[in-house]
């Protein structure tokens, strides 16, 4: 009897949950060079990474932004499931519109809350991912950057604030109740494929569990 | 319209994929028993990933539940919601006093060292999905996720369904631990003819039914029933679990899966 099955029935999940995430990234300028090629690189690897993850390729969604040019906002990636997702190219010019970025990403973290519900959809708490090599460029930053971290408090939302070593970390502590997290030179490759791995742990958060987070091997937390 | 017709039940708990790596046990259980009037009763409960001792949590809900339902007086209006209320609020509350006492204390492991601490209910914490069901109809008895689901077998649109709630996201749900359980139980009668009781845990909810919970999902269920109804209960928990057991059903949940059912 062991070998024994119910024949010919259909196990696909149907009502799959989603983890909505957000990538708010720095297109300025001063990310030229380097620093862009290696960001650029690792959102490869991201889509890579995510794809070869049953899991994640089904229930992760994104939706990439990009801060740069004349204090910008650019929707690069349109929500999409993981299993779509294709890695944009991020160009470098501009400057550093932080709290317009993270603005729209809050905004649009309700919105996609609002699509999944009206689809009967259920979802974990949405994520934000902020990664920047400087700091805001407009002047009206400090309010957004309150209201990041009062839609934390209200639990609508987790958001993780990563700068390269040039990053005001003063400044990215205020948008999250985590701490920001300085990336080891520029590895953001390694960065990435723990995006994957975490965003996939927290898809499958089963009820009142903690997500576990992957270690840290891209970064440490400045003191 | 009446049928005393004998119920075919079972139902099974399956250990998840991510559970059996980490060596963690089971966290759903299941209990469930037929009486001589033919009146059904079941209930499955998934124990919380962060509460340490919810495998006894789920086991002696689901225990508690069946016991006290299944003595539901013949003479009695059914389904009567405050009656079966009140019993649901005294068979929890005796579970959890119950469970205290008989598990005092938590092992806790830090890197090699091994303490204790006295447990709280909160160790316990579990959510529940249960039915009573006979020949006038039935109810489901649910706090937190997983589904209910009555109906009859030539049409699984028109059913019946105790939907998961949780509050908001995903990994969030309730439990019948928290000090305010009594403000999520939901009690929700029929009395249409069913000849169909399905019961899940939130790890098998996702393939049973529709997108929404709306309604059982005709690719799974009705194998399911093709089987169970051509054999007997021990054959059928055996490739139940079997079936749930399958590689492919790591694309859907890592979780733990309960099935309950009872058709006529």
């Amino acid at each position: 009897m062991s070998e024994l099955e119910i024949p010919d029935i259909q196990l696909t999940d149907n009502t799959s949950q989603r983890l909505p995430c957000v990538l708010v990234l720095d297109g300025s300028g001063s990310m030229d060079g380097k620093p862009i090629k290696a960001l650029n690189e690792g959102l490869k690897v991201l889509e890579q990474e995510l794809k070869n993850d049953d899991t994640a390729a089904q229930r992760v969604r994104l939706s990439v932004l990009r801060m740069g040019d004349d204090d910008e906002v650019e929707v690069v990636t349109d929500w999409t499931d993981a299993v779509d997702f294709e890695a944009p190219t991020i160009e470098a010019n501009g400057r550093t519109p932080m709290g317009k970025a993270m603005s729209m990403a809050l905004e649009r973290i309700e919105d996609q809350k609002e699509a999944l519900r009206e689809n009967s959809t259920p979802y974990n708490r949405p994520w934000i991912f902020l990664i920047t090599d400087g700091e805001p460029t407009e002047y009206d930053w400090e309010e957004t950057a309150q209201e990041c971290r009062e839609a934390e408090n209200d639990n609508k939302v987790t958001i993780f604030a990563i700068g390269t070593e040039e990053a005001n970390f003063d400044i990215l502590e205020k948008f999250s109740s985590l701490k920001p997290v300085k990336l080891d030179g520029l590895k953001f490759k390694e960065l990435f494929v723990w995006l994957s791995k975490s965003t996939s742990s927290a898809s499958q958060a089963a009820q009142d569990s903690e997500v576990q987070l992957e270690a840290v091997d891209w970064g440490s937390v400045p003191t | 319209m009446t049928d005393k017709k004998n119920w075919i039940y079972g139902g099974v708990s399956v250990t998840g994929f991510s559970h059996e790596e980490e060596n963690i046990p089971c966290q759903d259980a299941h209990a469930l028993t037929c009486n001589k009037n033919n009146t059904f009763v079941g209930a499955v409960c998934d124990g919380a990933g962060s509460a340490r001792l919810s495998h006894f949590g789920s086991k002696v809900f689901a225990e508690a539940v069946v016991d006290a339902l299944i003595n539901y007086p013949e003479d009695r209006i059914f389904p009567e919601e405050a009656y079966i209320r009140s019993n649901i609020i005294s068979a929890i509350s005796s579970a959890q006093e119950k469970l205290l006492l008989e598990y005092p204390e938590v092992e806790l492991t830090t890197g090699e060292n091994k303490s204790r601490r006295p447990s709280t209910i909160r160790d316990f914490h579990s959510t529940l999905v249960a039915a009573i069901a006979n020949e006038r109809g039935g109810a489901f008895i649910h706090v937190g996720d997983g589904v209910g689901t009555a109906f009859s077998s030539n049409n699984l649109m028109a059913c019946v369904v105790s939907k998961p709630a949780n509050g908001g996201y995903a990994e969030q749900t309730y439990f019948v631990t928290e000090s305010n359980w009594e403000e999520h139980l939901r009690i929700k009668p029929f009395y249409q003819y069913c000849d169909t009781i399905l019961l899940m845990s939130d790890g098998v909810q996702g393939m049973a039914m529709s997108k929404g919970h709306n309604h059982p999902f005709e690719k799974f269920v009705s194998p399911l029933l093709s089987f169970i109804r051509d054999n007997e209960r021990e054959k059928n928990e055996v490739a139940v679990r079997n079936t749930l057991s399958k590689e492919i059903v790591r694309r859907s949940t890592p979780d733990d899966k309960t099935l309950v059912w009872a058709m006529r």
